[in-house]
């Protein structure tokens, strides 16, 4: 073949089109491959922005200012003035109940939490700050429910009478009557149809069916009050006037010095019950509209109106919540605090490391430099590759059984029966670091296998040649040129270790700790355990919390992993 | 399992047996199997001090394997089982109680690729005496590592950056830096891989004249695929062909009159 063949070759049709082809395939994949990181990339920020944003909140906490004449070695004293401060501001109420829903504001733990304390005036009284619970603190946040808030000019006619304009609110109430109404007649109107009509059929079927006939009286019973409830509803929204049930939205009419509730409503007045204060000026109102029903938010009217009056009183202050990394577990999220997580994670991470690291690259370098390349060496690499596919919970089981609980062991048909192991307590993270050891193991084994592997023989043969014993060509030569990967795998191997929740729920490092951990031999919790703990928990509030955690836990694993990039990159220059 | 394979008898070969009264290395009977493939089949060989020894031959015909013979270096390698004596100085090197560190120290090797540690160029080639415990003072080590380097005719292209990364030198001076760090424990003998292989025409040269001036202190022997590299440095030449020795002789004799068909045809290029 010439070159002029070939060169004609490239010219004739078939082989552009493959060309084109050709190109057309490169293309496709390269745009294959920019969408797929585009994709993990955008799931990558939501998933951060999500969290970052559900956790903002809980850096900083609001606490309820107030004077106090107690000393400070007697919390139980600061807590009862704080919370007659709070009683005082609504006018320090005689019912049992309104009393029990003022105080509830205050965190029920905060006596053991010893507040912050500044000194005023050093001989009577000093200005103490007490944290405020939790439900109380997420809706001075404003994330506990949407309040709308509406400007009207109001004049008070009688103590309990308010005339104004209130059509605006009238529309927003029936806008949502409307919608209650529909999914009203959706679900219960119709199904209670559905039933009334059934059990007409059955009647027809067996007319002297005793038991039948009721039940078919009772359900058209059922059936006339729910049809006389939404032609109540109906009427309501027709005639414009209002009875607000606790099924309602609220409606609190905040009044230049105190906090109304609306129970009747039209378009021109209102029929309130005082929450705060009463109707003394006669000024502009602002109305609050507050969607949830009271029989669907945890904090009545009252808290809330005793909250807003705080706030108006400049009663409250928003501080950075330093309780949050310095505090130990709390079952009130107010006083919650990671640090115990924390200290029992590093404890954890210590004994892995010291179990893990050395063992593992021990074992990398024997079966690396040493082992004969047998059936054998063979058998034990196939299984640290399985070991480190096994899923963590098994390593738990594992530990549970052998360091906790033991073994029992016994001879068919003898008396002969032995135990092996226990005797660790459960919780400890001694025992967690045991078993998060061996299943970081095998990724240090394997990356830190894979770093010697990468040293070129010349290295290990120049080193030879010239006399090293093979120890001295491993420490002088091979480590250190593997010593990066190495690293890098242990690391990476540890990093994972500090995330893994499932081994440590199972031995025991799950139960609920008010206090910090003492050492490797008592009981303590993981960082991603409490997350765990944190996120099982009902209330509202520990939702940003549990985000905060899990931002603190990022953080430290970026640490690690930018520790590890950085000695990398620092062992690699040379 | 193979020690089985290896065969013990004298061996036949062809050519004049140049008369070597002080051999520097003996070879006798040596034969090399890596599992149950024969490398070498039953050489014996004598090598001369104070002169250059090639060993040519077609590719994959035993001579690197032979060469690592003579200082224990195919224990390194896995499933290598090596047969026969090698004696150096007339001690059998192969015994048990002789330890291959100190093999190694007194014969050096320099290999095919420059490998140098990725370390300074002064602590590669003070690596040895260092792990020989050679330098009694600092002063003594900078010496020796001069005096090496020196000798490997690197000495002025790098005395101002002595604490440079070897790795960061042109091929031709890693390779005498590797020269030198072979020479810095001062051995006997320095066995050669294709030290020139891997280097540009002109690094060859300063090499090969390298060897030239090595050659008035040391037993030199040096593996070579280049016929003409043979001949400019070399005093004697010894062929192999599938692992047997078929000829050998003084260069000179060997290049102008071989007596062997098999020699004849690889220095004039129609074999291997």
């Amino acid at each position: 073949m010439q070159v002029s063949d070939v060169l004609e070759m490239t010219r004739n049709d078939r082989f552009q089109k493959r060309l084109r082809q050709r190109r057309r395939t490169d293309n496709v994949f390269r745009f294959l491959g920019i969408g797929a990181v585009g994709v993990s990339l955008i799931l990558l920020i939501v998933l951060l922005a999500s969290i970052f944003l559900e956790a903002r909140s809980a850096v900083t906490r609001n606490m309820i200012l107030a004077n106090s004449s107690a000393s400070s070695d007697v919390p139980e004293e600061l807590y009862r003035d704080v919370r007659q401060a709070l009683l005082d501001l609504v006018g320090d109420p005689e019912e049992r109940d309104s009393r029990l829903q003022i105080s509830r504001l205050v965190s029920q733990l905060a006596v053991s939490d010893v507040p912050d304390t500044h000194a005023d005036d050093a001989e009577t009284s000093r200005r103490v700050e007490v944290a405020l619970s939790d439900d109380a603190d997420l809706y001075l946040k404003g994330m506990l429910f949407e309040v709308r808030k509406l400007k009207v000019k109001t004049t008070p006619l009688s103590d309990t009478v308010l005339a104004g304009d209130f059509s605006q609110t009238i529309r927003r109430l029936a806008n949502w009557r409307r919608q209650e109404l529909a999914r009203f007649e959706r679900q219960e109107l119709r199904s209670s149809t559905r039933a009334v009509m059934e059990l007409q059929g059955e009647v027809e079927n067996a007319p002297d069916d005793l038991m039948v006939r009721q039940r078919l009286a009772a359900a058209q019973e059922r059936l006339s009050r729910l049809e006389a409830e939404r032609d109540r509803i109906l009427q309501e929204i027709e005639t414009r006037k209002f009875r607000l049930t606790i099924m309602d939205p609220a409606v609190l009419i905040r009044t230049p010095n105190g906090y109304v509730r609306v129970v009747d409503l039209s378009e021109d007045r209102v029929q309130v019950d005082p929450l705060i204060s009463g109707l003394t000026a006669r000024s502009s109102s602002q109305i609050e509209l507050i969607r949830a029903p009271i029989a669907r938010r945890s904090l009545t009217d009252l808290q809330i109106a005793t909250l807003e009056e705080l706030r108006r009183k400049e009663m409250v202050v928003s501080r950075l919540n330093l309780n949050f990394m310095a505090g130990a577990d709390s079952s009130e999220a107010e006083l919650a605090g990671l640090l115990s997580g924390l200290i029992g994670s590093v404890l954890l991470m210590l004994v892995t490391m010291v179990l893990a690291v050395p063992v593992g690259i021990a074992a990398a370098i024997y079966l690396e430099e040493f082992a004969p390349r047998n059936a054998f060496t063979k058998f034990v690499q196939i299984n640290i590759n399985n070991l480190a596919a096994v899923p963590s919970i098994v390593f738990g089981l594992l530990g549970a059984a052998v360091l906790v609980n033991g073994v029992e062991l016994g001879i068919p048909f003898t008396s002969v029966n032995f135990s092996i192991g226990g005797g660790m307590g459960r919780g400890w993270p001694l025992v967690g670091g045991i078993v998060l050891a061996l299943m970081t193991l095998p990724t240090i084994v394997i990356a830190s296998r894979a770093a010697l592997a990468s040293v070129p023989n010349s290295i290990r043969q120049g080193a030879l040649a010239i006399g090293a014993s093979r120890l001295q060509t491993i420490q002088h030569h091979v480590l250190p040129m593997a010593g990066p990967g190495i690293l890098t795998g242990s690391i990476i191997g540890l990093a994972q270790a500090l995330g893994e929740t499932a081994p440590l729920l199972l031995i025991g490092m799950v139960a609920f700790l008010g206090d910090m951990p003492n050492g490797v031999t008592d009981r303590a919790t993981a960082l991603p355990v409490l997350i765990f703990q944190w996120s099982t928990r009902a209330e509202r509030a520990w939702e940003p919390l549990t985000s905060a955690a899990i931002v603190v836990l990022l953080a430290l694993m970026l640490l690690f992993n930018g520790l590890a990039v950085w000695l990398r990159m620092r062992y690699e220059k040379k | 399992m193979s020690d089985a394979i290896l065969p013990t008898a004298e061996p036949a070969f062809r050519g004049e047996a140049e008369d070597i009264t002080q051999p520097k290395i003996s070879l006798r009977n040596v034969s090399v199997a890596y599992g149950d493939n024969l490398a070498i089949n039953n050489v014996s060989l004598d090598i001369a001090d104070n002169a250059v020894t090639a060993l040519i031959g077609p590719s994959g015909c035993g001579k690197s394997t032979l060469l690592k013979c003579m200082n224990r270096m195919n224990e390194t390698i896995e499933n290598c089982h090596v047969a026969g004596r090698v004696l150096l100085d007339g001690e059998d090197i192969m015994a048990k109680d002789v330890d291959p560190v100190v093999i190694r120290a007194r014969v050096g090797m320099v290999f095919q690729e420059p490998n140098p540690f990725p370390k300074t160029i002064f602590d590669n080639v003070a690596y040895g005496p260092r792990i020989h415990g050679f330098a009694e003072s600092k002063n003594q080590l900078e010496q020796i590592v001069q005096t090496s380097l020196m000798r490997a005719g690197l000495w002025d292209e790098v005395k101002d950056g002595l604490h440079r990364p070897g790795t960061s030198l042109s091929g031709g001076q890693q390779q005498r830096l590797v020269i030198a760090r072979a020479i810095a424990v001062n051995p006997e003998v320095i066995l050669m891989d294709e030290p020139c292989s891997a280097l540009d025409p002109i690094a060859t040269a300063r090499i090969e004249e390298l060897i030239d001036e090595l050659r008035q202190n040391y037993c030199i022997v040096i593996v070579t695929h280049s016929m003409s590299q043979a001949a400019r440095i070399s005093q004697y030449t010894t062929f192999l062909d599938r692992g047997r020795l078929i000829e050998r002789g003084t260069t000179e004799q060997i290049f102008t009159r071989p007596q062997d068909r098999r020699t004849h045809e690889y220095i004039t290029g129609r074999y291997g």
